[in-house]
């Protein structure tokens, strides 16, 4: 492909990028993107249909922390100002209950989880921001799918139940639906109650004013004297630090015996300048890792890149070495295109001085 | 020189950039209008390259970079060149921007940024593409994966800490009393080469069920699985990371799956092409469209029609295994190869008699036509001419 191929190619993507952000931009019905839902009316169900809660699409900031949207698809009928809703993403992993909405479909494309249906207060949804809208027909669908599996009356298709096995799906419902879910259905049913209005200070009845003044000048004292010795330490971390001596471990030669750390009285930090040697030196990127005895990482170092002599240089503070968990074993890891690849995991022997011989 | 919570400090230059994260994916999102006007050619070159470098790590992650292109759906050369990684780029470019736009804005409404979400879409992207296209490598992976999460869950394996899934990096070690470090324990995981040697019988071992095998049977390959792993310590082996094993044991299962066609042509001599091309050209018609991967679901609609219907056909026990088992062998298949291999060798791997065959394809291609015809042919008057090509 030559160069006006590819910016052809690259036009053209251009082109539906517009396209795409042109109807993303709308909802498909009147209301305005942000605008909040309507309560649902007390009492009986409404009529459905004409309703413009079902088949929204909203997002949430007590859920913002998972990708995905909700789904309105009825009013409680028990009078409780909750909304029966369920998880709208865009993973295209389908198990058993999931409906799918391609994208040629307003607002897809979109899997919808009928096994995970919440209740969202109304209080909630006032909060969050109006995002789509479906088709009534596909929230029809999903409230069917969603009464079938509270019935136990799903009948997922044989390729749902295979992706069902799949690990990468399990994953998804253990880190993205159940957890949401629960953050959903923990949500209050009422909006926090508004500031009261701030009275002059002058009015009778509050007595109080000057203890609580007191209290906070306290306080504000408490806090400067903090931040005195907060910038002290800054101070100190800011200044220069010699270390009387260094020591070496070595990368890439064939001995990866234990490597002795000697920590001698007085010692806050060691300095340790980790060799690479041989075929450990031909990487551009590395980060190293210190990890206790079972495998579990104490630490780990950005990735950084040597400069022209093949070494990492690397402090650790005394109270790392000594602290638990306890770092058992050094890694040394070369990263290439993002990937780590494991160079040398040096097994670490503490010695304090006056332990040695 | 720079520290991390921890106060440890490491000298030399970061790789990344420091303190402010990177907003590429985001400030694009946020620029583009709803008047129709397109992105300016530069935030369109900045995302596409920021897309093409995520997509060329999360490549090398998952191992997909040493594999042929093909295995994503990517045709027409045997490597990852430019060509091929824009041909990705640009079904990747389509996934995040132009089919997600929407819902990346709805994000944008609870969130800063949105960095995660695309890398999280792109991930998403490769993992649908893989599954589509080489079912075989996917289906070993997640069979895998699953043996390894029985292990840890029974206790017979540990996972490195702060590892909270089974990644390719994901250090495993056997279980043992902390007060007996092995050898191992000092001179680190076992070395690659030797979980080769180990795993190299092991695709003999798991096809043809590995492929073919469903519902109740499916667990019973992952246990099977499961309790090859195990074995691994006896052999001396103590800790490998997923990788490790998942590699050398795709290539055993690849090459034994690769072995079937090595007697391709035998049929020859029963009356020239294998019995069931018919069957299997639709199979395969409808499993590789060539299109975009949201508009690529016909397969899926076929598949789940003909094994419903395939479930209610009124057979034997042993004629619906029979059935079952060469269906779940088309499917995957015909996502990666153009010819059956030949029906000696189909026979002996699926353990089905030889002269059972035609009458199965003659069931599949009935099932198949009309799934096929009920899912994906719009509605038309009788007296119109089917196109040529359609069985």
């Amino acid at each position: 492909m030559n160069v006006e191929d590819r910016r052809d190619r690259r036009d053209r993507l251009r082109a539906l990028t517009a396209e795409a952000a042109r109807g993303s931009g709308r909802l498909p019905d009147e209301a305005a993107p942000g605008a909040s839902v309507a309560s649902p009316a007390p009492g009986p169900a409404p009529d459905p249909g004409p309703d413009p809660g079902q088949g929204a699409l909203f997002v949430l900031p007590a859920t913002a922390d998972f990708p995905l949207e909700w789904l309105l698809l009825e009013p409680s009928v028990d009078g409780t100002d909750r909304w029966l809703a369920v998880p709208a993403d865009t993973n295209p992993l389908r198990g058993p209950g999931d409906v799918w909405i391609g994208p040629d479909t307003p607002a897809g494309p979109l899997c919808l989880r009928c096994r995970f249906p919440v209740r969202l207060p109304g209080a909630a949804l006032r909060t969050g921001r109006r995002t789509g809208q479906v088709p009534s027909e596909t929230a029809s669908l999903v409230l069917k799918t969603v009464r079938d599996h509270e019935r136990g009356a799903l009948d997922p298709g044989p390729l749902a139940l295979e992706v069902a096995e799949d690990p990468e799906y399990q994953d998804w419902e253990d880190a993205v639906l159940r957890p949401a879910c629960e953050a959903a259905a923990a949500l209050p049913a009422t909006a926090p109650a508004p500031e009261p209005r701030r009275e002059p200070s002058s009015t009778p009845g509050r007595s109080w004013l000057p203890a609580v003044a007191a209290a906070l000048a306290l306080v504000s004292l408490g806090l400067g004297a903090w931040n005195l010795a907060l910038r002290r330490q800054v101070d100190r971390l800011s200044s220069p630090i010699l270390i009387g001596g260094s020591q070496e471990v070595v990368v890439g030669t064939p001995d990866r015996g234990p490597a002795t750390l000697r920590i001698r009285p007085g010692d806050q930090r060691l300095l340790v300048f980790v060799v690479l040697s041989g075929a450990a030196a031909d990487h551009q990127h590395y980060r190293v890792e210190l990890t206790d005895d079972r495998g579990g990482t104490v630490w780990q170092s950005p990735v950084v890149t040597p400069g022209a002599i093949p070494e990492l240089n690397l402090v650790i503070p005394r109270q790392i070495l000594e602290g638990s968990p306890t770092p058992t074993t050094l890694g040394v890891y070369a990263i290439e295109g993002g990937r780590a690849q494991r160079l040398a995991e040096v097994p670490l022997q503490l010695e304090h001085a006056e332990d040695a011989p | 020189m720079w520290s991390n919570d921890r106060g440890m400090l490491t000298t030399q230059t970061p790789a990344g950039r420091r303190g402010r994260r990177p907003r590429v994916f985001t400030e694009y999102v946020e620029s583009l209008g709803t008047t129709g006007d397109p992105p300016d050619q530069k935030s369109f070159d900045r995302v596409w390259n920021a897309l093409q470098t995520a997509l060329r790590t999360e490549l090398r992650v998952r191992g997909l970079w040493t594999s042929p292109p093909r295995y994503l759906g990517v045709v027409g050369s045997d490597r990852w060149d430019e060509e091929t990684l824009d041909e990705l780029t640009t079904d990747a470019y389509v996934f995040n921007f132009v089919h997600r736009l929407r819902s990346l804005r709805a994000q944008l409404e609870v969130k800063p940024n949105i960095e995660g979400l695309v890398l999280l879409n792109l991930k998403n992207f490769l993992y649908e593409r893989q599954r589509r296209h080489d079912p075989l490598g996917s289906r070993l992976f997640q069979t895998l994966r699953s043996a390894l999460r029985g292990l840890v869950e029974d206790g017979a394996l540990e996972v490195s800490r702060g590892a909270s899934e089974i990644r390719n990096e994901t250090v495993l070690r056997f279980a043992r009393p902390p007060s007996t470090p092995t050898a191992d324990d000092l001179t680190g995981p076992s070395p690659a080469p030797s979980l080769q040697e180990l795993t190299a019988t092991w695709g003999d071992d798991l096809l043809p069920e590995l492929v073919t095998a469903r519902g109740g049977r499916y667990d019973v390959v992952t246990a099977s699985l499961g309790r090859r792993i195990a074995g691994l310590r006896d052999r001396g082996c103590q800790r490998f990371t997923f990788k490790e094993l998942a590699d050398p044991l795709k290539t055993a299962v690849r090459e034994r799956w690769r072995a079937l066609h090595t007697y391709a042509g035998e049929d020859a001599g029963e009356g020239g092409a294998p019995q069931g091309d018919e069957a299997f050209g639709t199979v395969r018609r409808i499993a590789r469209p060539d299109e975009e991967l949201e508009d690529a679901e016909a397969f899926e609609k076929v598949t789940d029609c003909v094994e419903r219907r395939m479930d209610r056909l009124d057979t034997d026990e042993r004629t619906g295994e029979y059935l079952s088992n060469l269906w779940q062998f088309l499917r995957i298949h015909a996502a990666g190869e153009r010819d059956l291999p030949s029906r000696r060798k189909l026979a002996e791997r699926l353990e089905i008699p030889r002269n059972r065959f035609p009458e199965l394809y003659g069931t599949l291609g009935e099932l198949l036509e009309a799934c096929r015809k009920l899912l994906l042919e719009p509605p038309r008057p009788r007296t119109s001419q089917r196109k040529g090509g359609a069985p």
